[in-house]
């Protein structure tokens, strides 16, 4: 591995040497000029003609480097929604050109470069920019913009549960996707059972979700990366919003502390439950409490040191809590008189409370070395943690029993990480960097203790249990270098290496996870694109549920557990050579090695505390073909999304579905989403959305039979053995039996009232189609046409998201 | 916990619209289930028989049943007089026999167009080769109890091999009236044997307790002492031996004299049924009905032509440990009546 790395160093050295001669190179920052936000994925273009076109992309920091040769040239620079600047300059040596682009109405693209780390122009394959305004616009449930949302209607991924944020992308779980805000994972992302995400669309600058070949510089989950970016904060003026809909309040406010130097971003949302909790409390009454609220909080400071060096101090809070009192005193009258005893003094109280969330801080510093080379430095802190609690307290005259159980989970990092963008010539741009993350895993624990007292007197000696403390620690290093290079006019190549080092429990697991992508560029806007990626995970998340809970238990491997592998290989084939307008096509095939799936008959809280001996490890295969027509420009945006796909698992041990190959949960041959956003003038913008997917698999009986268990009663007469026989449920194979096809039209209005109120009127599931969230098997009588009764089970489904119609409202200033 | 999750599932039922899914079952024919869990050693033998439908299960009288070994016909089973009590799911039909190690045992059942059959060979006896048991006294907060730890050596049969191991307790009951009235009562009960993890690894308890997993029909596998001897420990709690109830004798009992012995056992089973043990483990614990909360258990079937599972089992039994008699005093009534020796 060492000498990978410094055959690539020396390699790159050579060939910076050769061609520093007659190059010099361009760097800098691109940044809006009404706030001073750094504007990430903007492009620089040589526009004079070349016969190779050169360009380079700013990175997630803003900063952009291109080494060109000397000389008279012309730099175009553009970027999305924003007027284009060119410079002419007569480049002799190094130069920074930090250049600022202003807002524009026009709906027209940007210039096209010849390099993006994303989408059809990039080498990557299954790269999408998710559009920011389609992220604000797309209508989604009770009206609350949300990051997640935006991603499912992308091809290749689905939703899982309907109407929820969860994340199944070409095949792989829900725990498969790492999430990245700023560049730190998040491990709980969802609120509410999973119907909103936790990121807050105002404080969003940029979406990239990954699928395909993954860059090199992603490690650590198998099935997508969606990197998040947020806003640094107003350089120049106080801006702000204060929203309100059905659901939460939310206020955003950012601007600078000291003008162009230092900046803040501060957002905030929470449920109304939350702000009104007061008041449920009071109207419920003495002894009684039920309620449920969420909130985010999050806070960033953008200090631009020099020119040469910028810091990023961040941190986000978020919370999910429920909880339920009841109090009485009131029945021992009753109780008491009806065996003529006298009444006497009770008291009964039993609290419940769930709680779940995120607590995540980081610091950044963004260094200059010099034009060639870019370095950001992160150290973060990241901490999720669930805890359940339930107490009961009684007391009946003297005698007083107190009874709590409190289940804790939890999840906490400290990481380091280094990555650096190096431009040793125009045709290349080299990725490298290094990670250390420290994990301390709590899957579970449990304590239980409970007293008795007479007369303030401790009766008994009680109960004190406390499950055995089982925390993993796990230590998680890795190294990386990527190239994205051309080759001659048409052909750009961009190879890597991701590898990464795991400890725990005591083992080392070590994965070299090479990245390949290769896209050949023909000059009509039509290309090719090919890729392999292999990717590895140590961290699982143990979900029975089909909808995001809090209870679902994120742990590491272990000895016996071993790290998840995924290879895959995908190519397709684009064209963008329409203004406006782009169309890909793009087929995968993936397998994934030691899934984890629970054990036929486990769930997450059993009576059991040992998780690793209610899973087994199996194999994953996904494939399929994804088609996706984007319009980019004009007053009618959006795109239309279609994928084939097929996903299925096997567990060879036997623990699952008796080791024979089973079709996935989520495995849905059909998706097709349409997306669509319209400027109606100046101050309406319509969108709408329309979903469709087939139906998942779930698993029903599909008769009954009989099981006879082994002798272990006893035998009153003592002779012979009896045995117990007990009608079942039969159950052939897991998965057996294919829903129906969901589908829903999400529409929206916005009404813009001069430049500082929104409207929005939207309606989910406009025609109130029963997609099912949660699907179950029941028996009911029937009656036949002899008259006998029987029973016969069916299958129910629950509903939880019918028509929606929303309103909300939003200042900005 | 579970109550919990439960509130979540109720809260989420509750807050939304509760609708039926029509399921296309296709056409269900009835079907014959056949269970049966022959033992190798000569004893009474029982072949169950059901019909099953897609909501149903009911006996099925009236079929022939014949018993063979290495091909050649063995026994014919009788079907008995009536559904015996606690079997309302199945008819049973009985022979008497045994079947030596290494031999080919083959049920068959006809009725109508159904013809099922199922086979299975006689895996050799595993040998014990030492059982040690050991007395202590442990206490749960306000009592005392007796503990008894029962180990069972054995050497590990050539291949892959599974095993179920158990005790039966012995008991004989002396029923002791106020008149000096005496009536014994032999029961005998296999008892109930669960662990917190594989048992190879933990051991197993008799009983359950509500931390604990249940494995209540104790398979496992040589996965860890292949072709090595091993000692499987087994503890038995005084408060889960002894039966809680049986039929006592038509006179006032004074008290009750129960004399126990335990009879440890090894039987040798086939990877089929230690796979069909386990999904009977899920069952037992979550239910013999599909659960929201829980992953179904595919039930492994061996019959050809039918459901159900067919096991041939070897059992090696130790000899009997003796544990010192336990006496039970009864009270019913007023001190006067049971003085009187009313009830």
């Amino acid at each position: 591995m060492k000498r990978l790395l410094l055959i690539f160093t020396l390699l790159s050295l050579v060939l910076s040497a050769g061609a520093q001669r007659n190059t010099a190179t361009v760097s800098g920052y691109i940044t809006d000029s009404e706030s001073g936000e750094t504007l990430l994925g903007a492009g620089v273009l040589v526009a004079d003609g070349a016969k190779t076109p050169t360009g380079a992309v700013t990175n997630v920091y803003g900063y952009y480097t291109l080494t060109i040769p000397k000389g008279s040239t012309s730099l175009q620079y553009s970027y999305v929604g924003y007027s284009g600047q060119t410079v002419q300059l007569n480049l002799q040596r190094d130069t920074t050109i930090n250049i600022i682009l202003s807002p524009s109405a026009s709906l027209e693209e940007a210039v096209v470069v010849a390099q993006k780390d994303a989408g059809i122009q990039s080498t990557y394959l299954g790269a999408i920019d998710i559009p920011l305004n389609q992220i604000m616009n797309t209508p989604v449930v009770f009206g609350e913009a949300d990051v997640l949302k935006a991603i499912q209607l992308m091809p290749g991924v689905q939703g899982g549960n309907e109407g929820f944020t969860g994340l199944y992308v070409r095949g792989g779980g829900a725990d498969e996707n790492l999430i990245l805000l700023d560049g730190v994972p998040i491990y709980n992302v969802d609120h509410m059972l999973g119907i909103l995400s936790v990121f807050q669309t105002e404080a969003v600058k940029k979406v990239t979700l990954y699928k395909g070949s993954f860059p090199a510089r992603y490690g650590g989950r198998v099935s997508s990366i969606v990197d998040i970016r947020t806003n640094d904060g107003n350089m120049k003026e106080t801006h702000g919003s204060i929203g309100v809909g059905v659901l939460t309040e939310k206020v955003h406010l950012e601007g600078p502390i000291v003008k162009d130097r230092l900046s803040y971003s501060i957002s905030g949302r929470g449920l109304h439950t939350l702000l009104y909790d007061p008041i449920i409390r009071a109207a419920m009454g003495k002894g009684r409490y039920g309620n449920y609220f969420f909130y985010d909080l999050s806070g960033k400071l953008t200090w631009r040191l020099s020119d040469k060096d910028r810091f990023f101090l961040a941190a986000y809070s978020g919370k999910d809590k429920m909880g339920i009192q009841f109090e009485d005193d009131e029945n021992s009258a009753l109780v008491y008189e009806e065996v003529d005893q006298a009444p006497t003094n009770y008291f009964f109280r039993t609290d419940m409370g769930i709680g779940w969330g995120n607590n995540v801080a980081s610091l950044r510093w963004n260094h200059i070395f010099s034009s060639k080379l870019f370095s950001n430095t992160t150290v973060a802190f990241n901490q999720y943690k669930m805890l359940m609690h339930m107490g009961l307290r009684t007391q009946q005259n003297n005698e007083k029993t107190q009874f709590d159980v409190d289940y804790n989970s939890g999840i906490r990092d400290w990481s380091a990480k280094m990555d650096f963008d190096y431009v040793p010539t125009p045709a290349h741009l080299v990725k490298f960097g290094a990670e250390y993350t420290y994990h301390t895993f709590v899957p579970e624990t449990l304590t239980a203790v409970m007293s008795e007292t007479i007369n303030d007197q401790t009766n008994g000696e009680g109960l004190n249990y406390r499950s055995p403390y089982e925390s993993y620690v796990g230590h998680d290093i890795a190294l990386y270098a990527e190239d994205d290079f051309s080759i001659g006019k048409h052909l750009t190549v961009n190879p890597g290496l991701y590898a990464s080092l795991f400890i725990a429990d005591g083992k080392p697991y070590f994965n070299l996870q090479p990245r390949l992508s290769a896209k050949y560029a023909l000059d009509n806007g039509l290309s090719f694109k090919a890729g392999y990626a292999r990717m590895a995970q140590y961290v699982h998340l143990l979900s029975s549920f089909s909808i995001s809970l809090p209870l679902d238990l994120w742990v590491p491997i272990t000895k016996n557990i071993k790290p998840v592998t995924s290879d895959q290989v995908s190519a397709g084939v684009y064209f963008d050579g329409l203004p406006g307008w782009e169309f890909s096509l793009e087929g995968y095939w993936k397998h994934i090695d030691n899934l984890l799936e629970y054990k036929d008959g486990t769930i997450v809280l059993g009576n059991s505390m040992g998780w690793e001996d209610k899973v087994e490890m199996g194999q994953g295969r996904a494939m399929g073909l994804e088609v996706l027509v984007q319009k980019t420009t004009g007053k009618l945006t959006g795109w239309v999304a279609y994928t084939l796909a097929k996903s299925d698992r096997i567990f060879p041990d036997g623990s699952v579905n008796l080791g024979r190959r089973f079709p996935y949960k989520y495995d849905r041959r059909h998706n097709f989403n349409i997306n669509i956003s319209y400027k109606w003038g100046k101050h309406v913008e319509l969108n709408a959305a329309w979903i469709f997917a087939s139906g998942g698999t779930t698993t029903i009986p599909l008769r009954r039979t009989v099981v006879l268990a082994p002798d272990f009663i006893y035998n009153p007469d003592g002779n012979g053995r009896s045995q117990v026989l007990q009608a079942a449920d039969f159950v052939e194979e897991r998965n057996n039996y294919r829903l129906p096809p969901s589908h829903r039209l999400n529409v929206g209005v916005n009404f813009l009232a001069g430049t500082h109120w929104i409207f929005n009127v939207s309606v989910y599931n406009l025609y109130n189609n029963m997609n099912p969230n949660l699907v179950y098997v029941d028996y009911e009588t029937a009656k036949a046409s002899d008259g006998s009764y029987y029973t016969q089970p069916v299958m129910q489904k629950v509903t939880i998201l019918p028509i929606m119609p929303s309103v909300s409202i939003t200042f900005k200033f | 916990m579970k109550k919990q999750l439960s509130i979540i599932a109720l809260l989420l039922a509750a807050t939304g619209c509760i609708n039926k899914v029509p399921i296309d079952f296709g056409e269900v024919t009835p079907q014959l289930v056949l269970n049966a869990q022959l033992m190798a050693e000569e004893d009474e033998q029982a072949i169950y028989l059901s019909e099953s439908t897609l909501a149903t299960i009911k006996p099925l009288q009236g079929a022939e049943v014949t018993v063979l070994v290495d091909g050649k016909p063995y026994a014919t089973a009788v079907e008995a007089d009536e559904v015996e009590q606690d079997n309302r799911y199945a008819s049973a039909y009985r022979f008497q026999g045994g079947f030596p190690a290494g031999s080919q045992v083959k049920v068959t059942a006809k009725k109508g167009s159904w013809d099922a059959w199922a086979q299975a060979e006689v895996i050799p006896r595993p040998v014990i080769s030492a059982v040690d048991t050991l007395r202590s006294m442990e206490r749960d907060i306000d009592y005392s109890y007796e503990v008894f730890q029962v180990k069972i050596t054995f050497k590990d049969l050539p291949g892959n091999s599974y095993y179920r191991a158990g005790v039966r307790a012995n008991h004989l009951i002396t029923q002791v009236g106020f008149n000096g009235e005496i009536s014994e009562i032999p029961v005998t009960s296999e008892l109930a044997m669960s662990g917190s993890k594989d048992p190879v690894l933990g051991g197993a308890t008799a009983g359950m307790s509500i931390f604990n997993l249940d494995k209540t029909y104790l398979a496992f596998s040589d996965e860890m002492f292949r072709d090595q001897e091993y000692t499987l420990r087994l503890t038995i709690n005084s408060d889960r031996l002894y039966p809680f109830y049986y039929v006592m004798a038509d006179f006032a009992p004074s008290y009750f004299l129960i004399s126990t012995s335990l009879v440890p056992w090894l039987e040798s089973i086939s990877r089929e049924e230690f796979d069909y043990l386990n999904a009977l483990n899920n069952l037992e614990n979550f239910g013999y009905t599909a659960q929201v909360i829980v992953e179904p258990t595919t039930l492994p079937t061996n019959i050809n032509g039918g459901l159900g599972f067919f096991a041939v089992r070897n059992r090696t039994e130790a000899a009997s440990v003796a544990l010192p008699p336990v006496r039970i005093d009864y009270y019913y009534g007023t001190e006067d009546e049971q003085h009187a020796g009313q009830q």
